[in-house]
């Protein structure tokens, strides 16, 4: 009899949390802007979310702590949500290593076939969806920092060590080198300390100029690596606006418009019922190109005229 | 009350209902159906002024990039003033400007890639890179522009080619990569009500552009999606007019309505779809109300058809009741409508008309009393003057007849004692006398009682020769006397009768023949008739005319008899006789011939399984002394019957001894010490004393069938009292032979019971 009562009482406790209302995880790092996101797609999926009696929680990762944002992300799929929303290629991946059935949203700066999230981004595949910012820009910012430094012929990355790296490729650099006629260094930490070090160390003294892809680590510390590569008097290609917004000179990047109303729709097809390995991954389709001309000033450079008039914007301080 | 009105409101409800029903059903119909039409009609302009719209906004979008490419593509290239590094900026402020242009490309005439500007990747420049033969850009160039087919990047993003020729530029051909989203951003800001979408599917029926991204970039066939045909094939006669409605699932599950238009210049087809039930809510809406509609006329009509129910129900719910109330006996009642209507009138009618009945009613129970109580006073009158006679006759036949019968039987017991042969003539004519006296006192005072209903039969097995033997002696007499023959064959019959009145109608019928046969015979005849004895009388007299038989039964009729001689009787003979064969139901017939002679007949039941005995035995065993030394005790308070019965005991050697009271009879009993062997109790004794008291004193002592009460009282209810009071019962006046008859019966279960002398002393 007791063995049965404890079987019993065994049993509650496992179905418990199925008991409890049904929820959607939005799991991303605890920042203002995710904590924006996470606002927006609560507002924007509204409907579908109480149509379905769910209520989306946001489950909060470290950013930092690899081995604990993968224990977050396995009890939040012990809990059985509905739907997964991943702000992040790696926290896609560990919700696609805990769970093969719940359907994974993702938003993914890598490319989503190459990381192993997808199959296709046409045709998915699995249990995840999503769309990526993956679009090779790289080249294009080569380009650019070519453009408005004619003469830099040596050029540093910046890169995130703890986030990125799949995103350049050594054969990659290798073309880009050759098509314009450059070497390509990469520097790599997982600080913005470390990333500040690199230009105004001695390594950074013999880039003629810097090119600073998306990471999270950077955008962190945008201010901090801004104000690094100004007091180094090295210009710098970045991969998102708003380090032009806070004083670097140029940058290249692709915009995805209304990345929750994609989320938003993707929710509203799976809860319809279609599988998620049915739905594409979208790709941006938008590009920004910005230029700080008060910083170009500032480096004495001279932006060609024909490059002031294809930017999308011009920033002057 | 209420079953009438059950009746009634059903009727109505059912055909008030049923003709609202078909009435606002019909109304309705018509309506929603031009309703629907209007609907349908509605939004299918909107769908096909949205489609106009959409093609039109899209042929803009791909006309504005060829326009700009061409206008690109026309600078003058081949002179020294532009430089190759110019055309590179020309192709990224062309794709500024046109934001779906992704990716522009010089190639050569011989289909060689000369400059290649991405918008996100590294351009390149005299890359050599073979891109499409030389015939194809001598197609092009020919041609001025061509489209490609759509086609999916990396297997889901929609593309298109423009290849774009230009007239100044003789080397190479300018290809522009389309990016379709930019045409799906187009359909998107096109808003249609209710959830509806606009999409365009290429000239291969691939999903290009839709407001779900997500569909196009599933690259969604409808090759094989037939509303799609449909709308194909009514646009290739609609000369380039958008075309609808169709019908069919829609490419998000739901039924639709859709509309098409064709983007000529690429081939493609908008199409603008909407659910189905958001275009067709007004009609289903417009379909709940008219149920609506229906639901509360019918509830309307219930309603009035119950009110008129009621109305109509009341009135004549009333005078169902009035009528009834009528109908019970109660002319007083009147129906009281107040419908002001035929209905109204009908009562009016009816109490009209029960007015008229009471009316009658009444004078007819008016008139109904004053007779009854006239009635009643004539049976009063009547009643009276048959209690009247009643009591005369009472009186008379105590009175009047005790003497007579002590006469005649003084005179009987006188013919007994032996005299001279003259003087016994004379006694016997004296008898004969006072037989006849007998006869017509009897006649008159039976006829009376007969008339009172007094006189019953009393029904007994006796001998028909043994009843009508002193007739016969008696006529024997006077034929003899008449010179008549009489002849008499009566048998030996048994019948169950009165023999009193039996005696009474063959006395009168002899007497009657006799007195009117002049000459010839008079006959008594006799014989069995089935179970009956057929008696007959005939003589061969003066006879009776046809016309005067019925009146011979009349009382004092006599009709060969007009000067009323006394000696040829006074007329009652035959109509006692009458009442007579009523009585016992003899089924008299007189059949009569005048001058030939008379006939009367009549029948009598047999009385089956009766031995012979006769009176005349009894008379022989009394005279043979079988009641020699009999006690036998006379409760009787007449001197005159005391000495006459004394005699006649005494001839027959019996004891006979006399009392005329309880208190006589106890005397007896003391100075005998025992009971007699007979009692003989006349019922009217003096002193209010009553024969039947004493009989209940000696029925304690005595066998009920040695009592004989004797009675002359015509008095029904006593008459009525001795003969259900058990004992044998004889009327005065007594003959010998009933005297012989009952004593002999009574001492003869005397001798039998004597062996057990139960009550003796």
């Amino acid at each position: 009899m007791p063995g049965r009562v404890g079987a019993l009482a065994f049993a509650l406790v496992i179905s418990l949390p199925c008991l409890g209302a049904e929820w959607a995880a939005f799991i991303a790092p605890d920042l203002p802007q995710t904590r924006g996101l996470f606002a927006e797609l609560g507002r924007r999926a509204n409907r579908e979310l109480q149509d379905n009696g769910l209520e989306l929680r946001f489950v909060p990762l470290s950013d930092r702590d690899d081995l604990a944002d993968k224990a977050t992300i396995a009890r939040a799929v012990a809990d059985h949500p509905r739907v997964i929303f991943a702000t992040s290629t790696f926290s896609a991946l560990w919700a696609k290593d805990a769970t093969n059935s719940i359907p994974v949203i993702f938003a993914s700066v890598a490319d989503p076939v190459r990381s192993g999230l997808v199959v296709s981004v046409g045709r998915p595949g699995g249990n995840l969806t999503g769309f990526t910012y993956d679009i090779p820009v790289e080249g294009k910012q080569f380009e650019l920092l070519r453009e408005i430094v004619p003469t830099a012929r040596r050029i540093g990355v910046l890169e995130d060590g703890t986030w990125l790296g799949e995103r350049i490729t050594i054969g990659q650099l290798a073309a880009y080198e050759k098509a314009l006629g450059i070497s390509i260094k990469v520097f790599r930490s997982g600080s913005v300390e470390g990333l500040a070090k690199f230009v105004l160390g001695a390594g950074g003294r013999e880039i003629d100029a810097w090119l600073v892809p998306i990471s999270n680590t950077a955008a962190q510390g945008r201010v901090q690596l801004v104000d690094a590569l100004r007091r180094a008097g090295k210009p710098a290609v970045f991969g998102r606006s708003f380090f032009v917004d806070a004083g670097g000179l140029a940058a290249f990047q692709e915009i995805v418009d209304t990345p929750m109303e994609i989320w938003h729709v993707m929710l509203r097809e799976i809860l319809d019922g279609i599988p998620p390995g049915q739905i594409p991954v979208q790709r941006p389709k938008r590009f920004e190109l910005t230029i700080n001309m008060s910083t170009a000033r500032r480096l004495r450079l001279n932006v060609p005229e024909t490059l002031l008039r294809r930017a999308d914007r011009v920033v002057i301080e | 009350m209420t079953d009438r009105r059950r009746r009634l409101f059903p009727r109505y409800a059912a055909a008030l209902m049923g003709l609202t029903a078909v009435v606002v059903m019909a109304i309705s119909t018509i309506y929603l159906v031009v309703l629907y039409r209007e609907v349908r009609d509605a939004a299918s302009s909107v769908q096909r002024s949205e489609v106009r719209v959409a093609a039109a906004r899209i042929e803009q979008f791909l006309t504005g990039i060829r326009d700009s490419l061409s206008e690109v593509a026309s600078l003058p290239w081949n002179s020294e003033v532009l430089s190759r590094s110019n055309r590179r900026e020309e192709y990224h402020r062309l794709m500024k400007i046109q934001l779906a242009l992704s990716e522009i490309r010089w190639i050569d005439n011989g289909g060689l890639e000369r400059l290649h500007v991405s918008r996100f990747e590294m351009d390149t420049q005299e890359s050599g890179q073979p891109i499409m033969d030389r015939d194809a850009v001598g197609g092009v160039r020919k041609l001025g522009f061509v489209y490609g087919r759509p086609y999916f990047k990396d297997g889901s993003e929609p593309y298109l080619s423009l290849a774009i020729s230009n007239r100044n530029d003789s080397n190479g051909i300018v290809v522009a990569e389309i990016d379709l989203k930019f045409v799906t951003d187009v359909v998107q800001r096109i808003q249609l009500a209710g959830g509806g979408a606009v999409y365009v599917a290429g000239s291969d029926n691939r999903l290009i552009a839709h407001p779900n991204i997500d569909l196009v970039l599933r690259q969604t066939d409808l090759a094989k999606y037939a509303p799609l045909s449909e709308v194909r094939k009514a646009l290739a006669s609609s000369q380039g007019e958008p075309v609808g409605m169709f019908e069919g699932p829609g490419l998000q599950s739901t039924d639709v309505l859709l509309s098409g238009g064709v983007i000529p210049s690429a081939g493609w087809v908008v199409v603008a779809e909407q659910p189905k039930d958001v275009v067709l809510a007004p009609v289903y809406q417009a379909l709940i109300h008219t149920g609506y509609l229906v639901l509360a006329s019918l509830g309307a009509a219930l309603l009035v058809s119950y009110w008129l129910a009621r109305r109509l129900a009341r009135p004549i719910l009333q005078l169902r009741q009035g009528a009834e109330r009528i109908a019970r006996g109660d002319l007083s009642a009147r129906i009281r409508v107040k419908s002001d209507d035929e209905v109204e009138a009908l009562a009016d009618e009816f109490n009209r008309m029960a007015a008229q009945l009471q009316e009658y009613t009444t004078g007819l129970e008016r008139k109904v009393q004053v007779k009854t109580a006239d009635l009643q006073a004539a049976l009063g009158v009547a009643q009276e003057a048959v209690r009247a006679r009643s009591i005369f006759l009472a009186a008379a036949s105590h009175d009047l007849r005790q003497p007579l019968y002590a006469i005649s039987i003084l005179a009987d017991t006188l013919a007994l004692e032996s005299m001279q042969p003259g003087a016994a003539n004379i006694l016997e004519k004296q008898r004969q006398a006072i037989a006849v006296l007998r006869a017509l006192f009897d006649n008159l005072l039976d006829l009376s009682r007969f008339d009172a209903g007094e006189i019953r039969p009393v029904l007994r097995v006796v001998s028909l020769s043994e009843t009508l033997a002193p007739l016969v002696l008696d006529q024997e007499v006077v034929c003899h006397s008449k010179q008549l023959t009489f002849e008499c064959d009566i048998g030996d019959a048994w019948v169950r009768t009165d023999p009193e009145l039996i005696r009474r109608v063959v006395g009168n019928l002899l007497s009657n023949a006799v007195r009117y046969t002049p000459t010839g015979t008079v006959s008594l005849r006799a014989e069995q008739d089935d179970d009956r004895v057929r008696v007959s009388v005939t003589d061969t007299g003066i006879g009776i005319d046809a016309k005067d038989q019925q009146r011979v039964f009349e009382e004092f009729v006599q009709v060969s008899n007009p000067s009323r001689d006394r000696d040829r009787g006074v007329g009652l003979g035959l109509s006692i006789v009458k009442r007579i064969s009523d009585l016992l139901d003899l089924g008299l017939v007189l059949e009569s011939r005048a001058g030939k002679g008379t006939a009367v007949t009549f029948r009598v039941p047999i009385a089956a399984g009766v031995g012979g005995r006769a009176a005349q035995v009894d008379l022989a065993y009394a005279a043979a002394g079988a009641f020699k030394g009999a006690r036998i005790w006379i409760v009787e308070d007449d001197p005159l019957v005391r000495d006459a019965l004394a005699l006649q005991f005494n001839s027959w050697e019996a004891l006979p001894a006399f009392a005329n009271s309880t208190a006589e009879v106890l005397t007896l009993r003391e100075a005998d010490g025992r009971w007699p062997d007979a009692v003989i109790l006349d019922d009217m004794l003096g002193d209010d004393e009553r024969g039947l008291e004493i009989s209940s004193l000696l029925r304690e002592f005595m066998e009920v069938h040695r009592i004989v009460m004797v009675t002359g009282n015509v008095d029904p209810e006593r008459v009525a009292l001795l003969e259900t009071s058990g004992l044998a019962v004889l009327r005065k006046p007594l003959s010998s032979t009933d005297l012989a008859q009952w004593l002999r019966h009574a001492l003869g279960a005397a001798a039998r019971a004597s062996l057990v002398p139960a009550h003796a002393g």
